[in-house]
């Protein structure tokens, strides 16, 4: 709401710099925004919360600076002259419920003209075009004492005045754009056709304009949510509107309708009719019963007797003392003054809220528990930032054909009203958001990145919305460079990740088993499953709608698979030494180490603790098809110190199963 | 003789001297000390042919120059250690004054480590976490909250609908109903989590950001011990010297509703372009208030025995004034250069 100083000058006096002024409307709970010089005036953007309509004029900013400063507010005065001819119209109120009360004045001999240059001054701090010597008044009201108003050019009008729903029908409103109305909007029309959308915007045709001769001034009360749901279907906010929604002071339309009338009698040289067409009424008592006890209570402080009565009729509110209890009649302005609390805040808002004292409450039994999911995401911060992961967040919107990638569960959820509209879906996936960080960063000439992210999907089942939370990791290009620091640099590397995933299970205590296995996100061939989890070589298909060129590995793994790892059981140290042998091998390209591992497990030798991959070596000095694998095993008993012939009649099996299950030679460079 | 053995033994403090390594050493012994052949040995040799009353003392300058040669043997053996080691040494550290090879490492995002330091402060003060869903009904999100359909604070808070009924939280406040229905009085919970409005990016909007909710609700809990909490919260979090300011302003699922405002942390109001209060000094980090009674009531609690007070505060706000952030979109982006800074 923008305050002109000097306007509101005119309803109350002060003399305070800007610095004081801004505190002021600070402590009523107007936060200034802006302000704006206009020569040797100031405008003041106020933030008027949706609670305050009473404070969407000057008038109503100066009433609350009169109850909080302690001064008088002054009643400016507009002389009504009648003539000797009643106003007569045939208007009608069809729908009581939307328009409980309907205010019409005539004025005869109108001569519009151009507005007073004071008017156009005024009009223009307040950002409105200045149109005519009518419409400039019916805004001036507006800005002035919060009422929304509207002035037809009765000329125009067909037979009479109906306040109805529309019927399908159009309408051209006077920001020249066609609309049509329908059941669930309030309009004013004539006996023809709309004239206007009640309380928002008026009608092209029936507009005043500089050949109008005979004006009729409206001057109603609407029902706010009536308002406020055409305007929001309409998409259409106008000043009218805006106060409409918020509620209007319902008992204001008469004296309104007469100030305008004199304001338009004055300066345009109209007649103005005897009387005011009225329809309707609206009959309300609002009473709150409460008491000194309650609010002081609410408060934690105990304030003077005469401050409640005092300040309560400063701000309008009648208040009467039965005993202990204080009757509250709220002024017919004050809509959010409703229930015993809000009384609470008007005295704590009078008081001002730095009076009161801070104290903390006593803690009857004071826990401080935080949930299992909490610390455990701070475990995986912890160590994953320990290796050279970085925490990313990203939004969780996606478009269609990314979201075909996800091979999430159910169904996606998609948003009615998506920020950009190929973004409608919420996320199935984490690596889909996860690689627009991926793809910005390769953008800025970074050579690589290693993120993750733990966050939520989402998604329908059987009409149900889901989530549930998830790690995602992903690793693309050069992570480190080499130099002094390193002598190899650190890649991003499919292995890398899944050293990783294996480092994760083994910390938490939770076992692990990899299978292959086919995955949207993943290139088929490359996409490894282990429990709920998933990791894999990115599908270029994907990458590319993302614009990346680099090879992408990226995980996923459901964080409640990583929960409820077991502890550890002691193992005892070694009594005998145990013997570790390295052997290398030569297998076709296509043998895959995990069979190979299979087969040697599925061997049952006692005596072997363990086996690992040392190398795996293609290249120089072997067949195009062949790769050479050196295993280590490690042989232990518990019993006694192994013979050397034992250690090399397992060995020997070993060997000899791979051979014949795979075709494998034993190669012997010692 | 005496001269003889005068000229051996400066023979051996020369030769001693200039073994260089190992194999000088070798010499060294092989040359003096060797039993058969060295030449100290040899000088015993020549004592049957010498008069009876000098036997003795000659034995006696022999075996003295033959102590010499072994200490200087020795001498020699550790200085070529040393030598040794101190060239090994220096290879491994040519400067110390070279820098440190880096550590392969990662980092936590700013948001996360801020939620938790403000999370800490309340578990601290007993406060127990609570979460609830990003995708929430209608009910939990609004119509519990005392914001009804067609409420005008409905369009303060732009929202991601999925349906009429199921949306994507605006708040954490449906928290607050979530808990009052699961717990019993006295409570203290907070919940933080992401929420979402429907705001196009730019720099001090994000169409996703986190928040941390606050509710305490027992028996004769007032405004004054709301801002007590909030207050001492307040101090936790930018430090003991910060000024605390209550404005009036409305919620409709509180009332009174407050704004509290903190004295700026980087000009203390003295920069009248200071970027993060623009000048004046204070900066709103949180809204708060009395829980209404409507509320309360949805949650299942009867406002006639008990009251309580809620506050919600942003992170992505919190973390802002603390780092004097120019662009709160630089969170979500997650570009290398910005998440090394945070480690
Ligand atoms: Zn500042």
């Amino acid at each position: 709401m923008k305050v002109s100083i000097n306007w509101l000058k005119e309803y109350v006096d002060f003399d305070l710099g800007e610095k004081p002024l801004e505190e002021l409307f600070s402590e009523m709970g107007f936060p200034v925004e802006e302000i704006i010089e206009f020569g040797d005036d100031q405008v003041f953007d106020l933030e008027i919360t949706p609670n305050r309509p009473d404070c969407l004029s000057h008038y109503g900013i100066a009433r609350e600076m009169a109850a909080f400063l302690d001064l008088n507010l002054k009643e400016p005065e507009f002389p009504l002259k009648e003539e000797n001819k009643d106003a007569e119209f045939d208007v009608k109120i069809e729908d009581q419920e939307l328009c409980p009360k309907y205010v019409a004045r005539i004025l005869e001999d109108v001569e519009v003209k151009d507005s007073p240059e004071w008017l156009k001054n005024k009009l223009k701090k307040m950002g409105v075009q200045s149109k005519n010597s009518v419409v400039d008044f019916s805004n001036y009201i507006l800005f002035a004492f919060g009422h929304p108003t509207h002035v037809f050019d009765m000329d125009k009008l067909q037979g009479g005045l109906r306040i109805r729903k529309g019927k399908g029908e159009k309408i051209l409103c006077l920001d020249e754009e066609l609309r049509e109305v329908t059941q669930d909007d309030l309009i004013i029309a004539d006996l023809r056709a709309p004239v206007a959308i009640a309380g928002i915007i008026g009608g092209e045709e029936s507009s005043v304009t500089f050949s109008t001769r005979k004006v009729l001034i409206e001057s109603a009360y609407f029902n706010p949510q009536s308002i406020r749901k055409t305007s929001k279907r309409l998409g259409i906010s106008t000043e009218a509107s805006y106060r409409f929604e918020r509620g209007a002071d319902p008992e204001v339309p008469e004296r309104i309708a007469d100030v305008l009338a004199s304001l338009i009698s004055k300066y345009s040289g109209a007649k103005v009719l005897r009387g005011r067409i009225m329809k309707g009424e609206l009959k309300e008592k609002r009473e709150i019963s409460t008491s000194r006890e309650f609010i002081e209570k609410s408060l934690g402080a105990n304030l003077e007797q005469e401050f409640f009565k005092n300040k309560l009729s400063k701000i309008g509110c009648k208040v009467e003392k039965e005993g202990k209890i204080l009757r509250i009649k709220p002024p017919s302005w004050r809509r959010d003054l409703e229930i015993p609390e809000d009384i609470v805040e008007e005295i704590a808002r009078l008081k001002g809220y730095g009076v009161f004292p801070s104290i903390l409450p006593s803690i009857a039994q004071p826990q401080g528990l935080t949930t299992p999911i909490r610390d455990f995401r701070w475990s995986l911060r912890n160590l994953l930032s320990s290796l050279w992961y970085m925490e990313a967040m990203t939004y969780v919107f996606v478009s269609d054909e990314k979201d075909k990638f996800s091979g999430g569960e159910g169904n996606p959820l998609r948003l009615m009203n998506p920020l950009n509209k190929k973004e409608p879906l919420l996320r199935r996936s984490l690596i889909l958001t996860l690689l627009d960080s991926v793809s910005l960063n390769l953008r800025m000439g970074n050579k690589g990145a290693a993120l993750f992210e733990l966050g939520k999907v989402y998604w329908e089942e059987n009409g149900e919305s889901r989530e549930e939370e998830k790690l995602a990791l992903i690793e693309t290009g050069i992570l480190l460079d080499k130099g002094w620091s390193r002598e190899e640099p650190l890649l991003a590397s499919f292995y890398s990740l899944k050293g990783t995933i294996e480092w994760l299970y083994s910390y938490f205590g939770v076992s692990l088993k990899f299978r292959e296995g086919l995955h949207p996100l993943f290139e088929d061939g490359y996409a490894l499953n282990f429990g709920n989890g998933w990791m894999g070589l990115v599908k270029r298909e994907l990458l590319d709608i993302y614009r990346i060129d680099e090879e992408v590995f990226a995980a996923e793994i459901p964080i409640k698979a990583l929960l409820n790892g077991k502890v550890a059981s002691f193992r005892d140290f070694l009594k005998f030494p145990s013997v570790k042998r390295d052997v290398s091998l030569l297998f076709s390209l296509s043998t895959k180490y995990s069979e190979i591992e299979r087969k040697i497990s599925s061997l049952g030798i006692p005596i072997l603790h363990s086996f690992f991959l040392v190398d795996l070596y293609r290249g120089k000095g072997i067949a195009h098809n062949k790769k050479s694998l050196t295993f280590s095993f490690v042989f232990r008993t518990e019993e006694k110190t192994l013979k050397s012939e034992e250690v090399e009649k397992a060995l020997e099996d070993i060997v000899r199963t791979l051979e014949r299950e795979f075709g494998a030679i034993r190669r012997r460079n010692d | 003789m005496g001269n003889e053995l005068e000229s051996l033994k400066e023979k051996i403090e020369r030769e001693a001297q200039g073994i260089k390594n190992q194999a000088d050493l070798l010499k060294f012994k092989e040359k003096f000390l060797s039993r058969k052949k060295g030449e100290i040995s040899l000088l015993f040799k020549k004592i049957p042919s010498l008069d009876p009353e000098m036997r003795s003392s000659f034995g006696m300058e022999i075996n003295r120059l033959k102590k010499i040669g072994e200490k200087l043997l020795n001498e020699a053996e550790e200085r070529i250690k040393g030598e040794k080691r101190s060239s090994i040494i220096s290879e491994r550290i040519p400067d110390p004054t070279l820098p440190g090879k880096k550590k392969i490492h990662g980092s936590i995002h700013p948001i996360a480590r801020t939620s938790y330091e403000i999370e800490e402060i309340f578990l601290r003060m007993g406060y127990d976490i609570e979460e609830g869903p990003d995708v929430e009904t209608e009910f939990f999100n609004f119509e519990a909250l005392n914001i009804p359909k067609y409420h005008p604070a409905r369009e303060q808070q732009d929202t991601f609908y999925i349906r009429e009924d199921l949306l994507l939280r605006t708040h954490t406040s449906p928290v607050q109903i979530r808990a009052m229905r699961k717990r019993k009085p006295p409570i203290r919970v907070i919940a933080p989590g992401r929420v979402f409005r429907r705001d196009e990016p730019d720099p001090t909007h994000t169409p996703m950001f986190y928040q941390v909710e606050g509710l305490v609700v027992d028996k004769g809990i007032n405004f004054s011990h709301l801002k007590g909490t909030l207050e001492i919260f307040s101090k936790s979090l930018f430090g003991k010297l910060t000024k605390v300011r209550f404005r009036p302003s409305y919620f409709p699922f509180t009332e009174p509703s407050a704004e509290v405002d903190i004295s700026c942390p980087i000009c203390g109001g003295k920069n009248p372009n200071c970027r993060i209060c623009g000048g004046t000094g204070w900066i709103e980090i949180l809204g708060a208030g009395m829980v209404h009674p409507k509320v309360l009531m949805a949650g299942g609690i009867d406002p006639e025995i008990y009251s309580g007070f809620a506050f919600g505060l942003g992170v992505d706000r919190t973390f802002l004034i603390k780092s004097q952030l120019l662009d709160i979109r630089y969170y979500y982006e997650n570009r290398v250069e910005f998440l090394e800074q945070f480690r």
